[in-house]
């Protein structure tokens, strides 16, 4: 693409918003609009707000009354953890940042959430949801994640600071880890909803979650390229994540190495009717330039689960110069 | 002040330092509403919804001015809640498969072949934007729609002036295919 081939896609993009009309008088309904938007806290949000107070109240109060037993020269409390802030929590126990490390999924129907936790006291959040889950973006949110930044512990408080979007932000929330290996989190930033949330853990002890096994039949074809973009977890052994980009690049993760985004290959990857052909770039050094994957007859298959959608990817390897990925091609999204 | 509707008139320059949030939001509304909707409408393909995207990049802006910063971070904070918004819509729009039913660019007031044959060529060129990877796209937005600088582009974004040139590299080359292959 030359210089004159550029200046004519911009011209044309331009020209898209230059057809589009907007008149004085939109601009004074659309801030009569505004305007009625702007009304104070709904509700809802009030009465979140009261019951964030009431769970600081009862901290509070547990607190006051622990202190005046003591006080009282009765015997010194057994060690235990601490009482939870929230129903949600009870059973858990307050996490580490070391007990945290790691990545962490939640689903939620078609949405999926997920958090990349270092033990250094820093993070990564996928604000909107899907970044991280097949939806186009997601490679970007590993780079450069759209919220990110520090955190404390402070038994079951789990606060940050964060810079995001011009904003500094201050997200909080209470969390337990649960005996299962699920983190319970419960919202506590002020008059947010508390929103009591299940995250699973994905990296580097897999949540029991994983363990479904995959689905007999019901597979379909992918209909194009992008069906296959996204972060995949094989089904069978180990940690490592595959993760197929829209711009057509691929890398593979291994355990542990997602949230420092160094992949041990990487390369590109095209659907070519019924073969998914991965041709490493040999720019990691564990491949040579040009190893391929091919893998025959790709298939997928969404499950309806109870705690969201799950969407299976299948296929047969008749191709593996590095074996990297192993003969067994069954993967879940993340 | 405006005689008839008591607010500030249309051509107020900038929010300051000192500013109500009320006020400040009024001043960059009037500034930025038109602009801020032609892109969500070129990113959207939808009118309503573009006016959905700016009127909550304006709420949340108000609602979050005591976090800023700075009175300036108030425009690169509206352009990348709109985005955010665009994000968003066409995500549930990829969801539902109905990106194809969109139709951003108003049909052609002649039925000239000329006209018609510009029309199309203008709907591909928006049904592509939208398919865009979403980086590229909002790079491609904030370069050639919003017509910042690569630096502002890479401010707005929270990404580097590397990234800001390389996914609007990428951008153009997807849409100039596109173009040829209507052609």
């Amino acid at each position: 693409m030359n210089s004159y081939d550029e200046q004519r896609v911009i011209d044309a993009l331009q020209a898209l918003t230059g057809g589009i009309t907007v008149t004085d008088n939109d601009v004074l309904d659309a801030r009569d609009r505004l305007e009625k938007n702007l009304t104070p806290a709904p509700k809802r949000r009030r009465m979140v707000l009261a019951a964030v107070a009431a769970a600081v109240l009862l901290v509070a109060g547990v607190t006051v009354a622990s202190l005046t037993g003591n006080k009282q020269g009765s015997a010194p409390p057994p060690v235990a953890p601490p009482p939870a802030p929230d129903l949600w929590l009870e059973g858990g126990t307050p996490p580490t940042a070391e007990s945290m490390a790691g990545i962490w999924q939640q689903r939620s129907g078609t949405f999926t959430q997920v958090m990349v936790v270092q033990a250094d006291g820093t993070f990564a959040y996928d604000w909107e949801g899907t970044d991280l889950a097949g939806n186009p973006g997601w490679h970007e949110t590993l780079d450069e994640p759209p919220m990110s930044g520090s955190f404390e512990l402070d038994g079951y408080q789990f606060s940050t600071k964060v810079y995001r979007n011009q904003l500094d932000w201050t997200p909080a929330w209470a969390q337990a880890l649960m005996p299962d290996g699920t983190l319970h989190t419960v919202n506590t930033s002020p008059g947010a909803d508390p929103a009591p949330a299940t995250w699973e853990r994905v990296e580097p002890v897999r949540s029991r979650a994983f363990d479904s096994a995959a689905p007999a039949q019901g597979w379909t074809a992918p209909v194009e390229g992008t069906d296959l973009v996204g972060v995949w977890l094989p089904a069978a052994s180990g940690q490592e994540l595959v993760v197929i980009n829209p711009d057509g690049g691929y890398a593979y993760y291994p355990e542990g190495n997602v949230g420092a985004g160094h992949p041990t290959d990487s390369g590109g990857w095209a659907l070519d009717g019924r073969r998914l052909v991965l041709t490493s770039d040999g720019d990691a050094g564990s491949c040579a330039n040009g190893a391929r994957v091919v893998v025959q007859a790709p298939r997928l298959r969404l499950v309806h689960a109870l705690h969201g959608d799950v969407l299976w990817q299948q296929g047969d390897v008749v191709t593996n110069d590095c074996n990297l990925f192993g003969q067994s091609w069954v993967f879940q999204r993340l | 002040m405006d005689r008839l509707t008591g607010r500030a008139p249309l051509h107020v320059a900038r929010p300051e330092v000192g500013m109500t949030a009320e006020k400040a939001v009024d001043v960059l509304f009037r500034r930025h509403y038109a602009a801020l909707l032609r892109v969500a409408v070129a990113m959207l393909g939808s009118r309503d919804g573009a006016e959905d995207a700016v009127q909550d990049a304006f709420v949340s802006l108000f609602r979050h001015w005591d976090r800023l910063r700075d009175p300036a971070a108030a425009e690169p904070y509206l352009r990348s809640a709109v985005l955010n918004r665009c994000r968003s819509g066409i995500r549930d729009r990829i969801r539902t498969r109905t990106l194809a039913d969109l139709h951003v660019v108003p049909p052609p007031v002649e039925g000239s072949d000329q006209a018609v044959t510009v029309h199309q060529d203008n709907q591909k060129l928006a049904q592509a934007l939208r398919q865009l990877p979403p980086r590229q796209r909002e790079v491609v937005a904030c370069r050639y729609l919003f017509e910042l600088t690569v630096a502002e582009t890479a401010e707005t974004l929270g990404i580097s002036v590397g990234a800001v040139k390389r996914h609007a590299y990428r951008g153009l080359r997807s849409l100039h295919t596109v173009l040829e292959g209507t052609r």
